[in-house]
């Protein structure tokens, strides 16, 4: 269980911005997004074997030449604005203890960089629409944080959402991290991307709600990447989505419109949809879902 | 590599899970010859859940991994079962006992593939080796060692072939042999398939193995579906389509599959 440093850069009060596959892979298209436009090279791995099964292998003329484990590596910007450490992990360790050396591992490196902040991304399932701009909920590891926040663009603390009143969870690493990271005395922010709740049962990407934590990060660190591509992605998973919606029954999409009007509501902070309103459109489309997607 | 290490100390390993009963016709083949000795065993709390039991066979299985000896020829055996976590460790702790403690200077591990053979076809033995010079050494054992494989996206990897990359790592010649099995007889004894293998490693380490027990019990499963045949016009025909070398349908490939577990379960 080690690092494989390749070489060690030296940078100004970096900050480290972290992701994994998961829901929508809002955090990981964002971060992947984020590091490709930038052109960030790498420097560092994490060694696999301890926290991975291979996926695969390479067999050329009888003899094992290659075995392929999920990556996780480490790469650097140096930014106008800020220099960058991006993670990036292929995968996700199975277990809390393997989450927890994984965590302590990037923090490591974190330290060796002399990273300031450590962000983490991911995404937020929740009750809007798919049509709606997603919000970012951000959630930091040390209360100070939380006036910053509240300057970010489209952003909002977990006390602002109606049912949560400040509390909540956040699965895996992007959570444990920064966690750990509190437990170290480093600072944190995880930002979540909205996603809608029927569109996170799809299984496909979103990468609106990557975009949406990109402003954030970018806000921050002072630049403007061109980020054309995640849009022309952003566009074609739209027009997915909107054909399979066609194919909902019409009863089914009814329920699921209603909640333009949470989103609309909450946008205009007004109180057209209750909380009732929205467990029983929550509860139509859990039911639908479970039935593989078949109305009766 | 060959004959200057004969007397060198190798390591067959076996997996309980290979498909076609592989672990139990090879296993007591080898035990009747050479006299296996327990030397150790690993201790499996660190590497199996204990959530529960698994049951095969009608019978409770519990987690194990034992090394055994035979003094002469200079071979050491590992009967396991695969560990549900911390695979590399488990496989590292394979090799720092065979390495440090035995000597070991080759491996060779065991294992079955299912292809759509008819169970009335030879078996051929496909080798991969983790160093180029091997493969002569496995080519006179009648092994076929010019396989190229990628794995698929989402395919995922055997862990035969993990620990022969775990070999490497620590500079440990290697090989995984893949004797094949017919897919209806994966998940039951393949007598064939077994002594398929047995002849490779007598070849490989002049055991002087007989194998008429073996022998005896492709006889019977030969006449057992001969049985079958006779009672099932249906299963006859997909056999001898087999047989000719002419692929069956998935529908066909579920029939016969669950026609002949059937069949043989009635017979166990």
């Amino acid at each position: 269980m080690a690092l494989r440093v390749y070489k060690e850069p030296v940078l100004k009060n970096p900050d480290l911005i972290a992701a994994w596959p998961g829901i929508g892979n809002i955090g990981l298209i964002a971060v992947d997004t984020l590091r490709k436009a930038v052109n960030a090279e790498p420097f560092a791995e994490i060694e696999p074997w301890h926290f991975f099964y291979p996926h695969g292998v390479t067999i050329q003329d009888g003899e094992l030449v290659d075995i392929n484990f999920p990556k996780s590596r480490f790469f650097y910007k140096k930014l106008d604005g800020k220099d960058t450490v991006f993670f990036v992990g292929e995968e996700q360790p199975a277990g809390g203890r393997k989450g927890y050396e994984m965590a302590n591992l990037i923090l490591d490196m974190a330290a060796l960089m002399r990273c300031g902040r450590i962000y983490t991304a991911a995404a937020a399932v929740t009750t809007i629409h798919h049509t709606a701009k997603p919000k970012v909920w951000a959630v930091p590891n040390n209360p100070k944080l939380v006036d910053e926040i509240k300057q970010y663009p489209n952003t909002i603390l977990m006390s602002s959402i109606d049912e949560r009143g400040g509390q909540g969870n956040i699965t895996g690493l992007n959570g444990l991290l920064l966690g750990v990271a509190q437990q170290r005395g480093m600072e944190g922010i995880c930002l979540l991307g909205e996603i809608p709740v029927y569109v996170s049962q799809f299984l496909t990407p979103y990468p609106k709600a990557s975009r949406s934590i990109l402003d954030v990060i970018n806000h921050n660190l002072g630049i403007a990447p061109d980020l054309s591509k995640l849009d022309e992605m952003d566009q074609g998973v739209e027009q997915n989505i909107e054909r399979f919606y066609t194919m909902i029954p019409q009863e089914m999409r009814d329920h699921i419109d209603q909640l333009q009007q949470v989103t609309q509501a909450e946008q205009e902070n007004q109180d057209k949809i209750t909380d009732e309103d929205k467990k029983e459109i929550m509860q139509h489309i859990e039911e639908f879902f479970e039935k593989g997607g078949q109305e009766d | 590599m060959t004959e200057d290490n004969l007397h060198s100390p190798f390591l067959i390993v076996i997996w309980d899970h290979e498909v076609g009963g592989l672990r139990r016709g090879i296993v007591e083949s080898l035990d009747e010859k050479l006299k296996l000795q327990l030397i150790e065993e690993i201790e499996p709390a660190e590497f199996f859940s204990f959530s529960g039991v698994e049951v095969k066979g009608n019978v409770i299985q519990f987690p194990m991994s034992k090394f055994y000896s035979c003094p002469n020829p200079n071979i050491f055996v590992l009967v396991s079962h695969a560990p549900s976590r911390a695979p590399y460790e488990f496989l590292t702790r394979i090799l720092d006992f065979a390495i440090d403690q035995c000597g070991v200077k080759e491996l060779y591990i065991a294992g079955g593939v299912v292809t759509s053979i008819a169970h009335s076809s030879p078996r051929r033995v496909f080798g991969i080796v983790n160093r180029p010079e091997l493969k002569k050494v496995l080519e006179q054992c009648d092994v076929h060692t010019g396989m190229d494989y990628q794995t698929p996206p989402g395919g995922g990897t055997s862990l035969s072939n993990f620990l022969l990359w775990v070999a490497m790592t620590r500079k440990l010649a290697g090989c995984t042999l893949w004797v094949e099995v017919p897919f209806y007889l994966a998940n039951h004894h393949d007598p064939l398939a077994a002594a398929q293998m047995l002849r490779v490693l007598d070849t490989r380490f002049n055991l002087g193995l007989e194998l008429h027990q073996i022998e005896h019990e492709t006889q019977k499963l030969s006449a057992n579906f001969q049985e079958l045949g006779n009672q099932n016009v249906e299963i006859s025909r997909y056999l001898e389509l087999l047989e000719r070398g002419i692929m069956l349908s998935e529908g066909e490939v579920e029939t016969l599959t669950k026609e002949v577990s059937h069949f043989l379960y009635t017979k166990e």
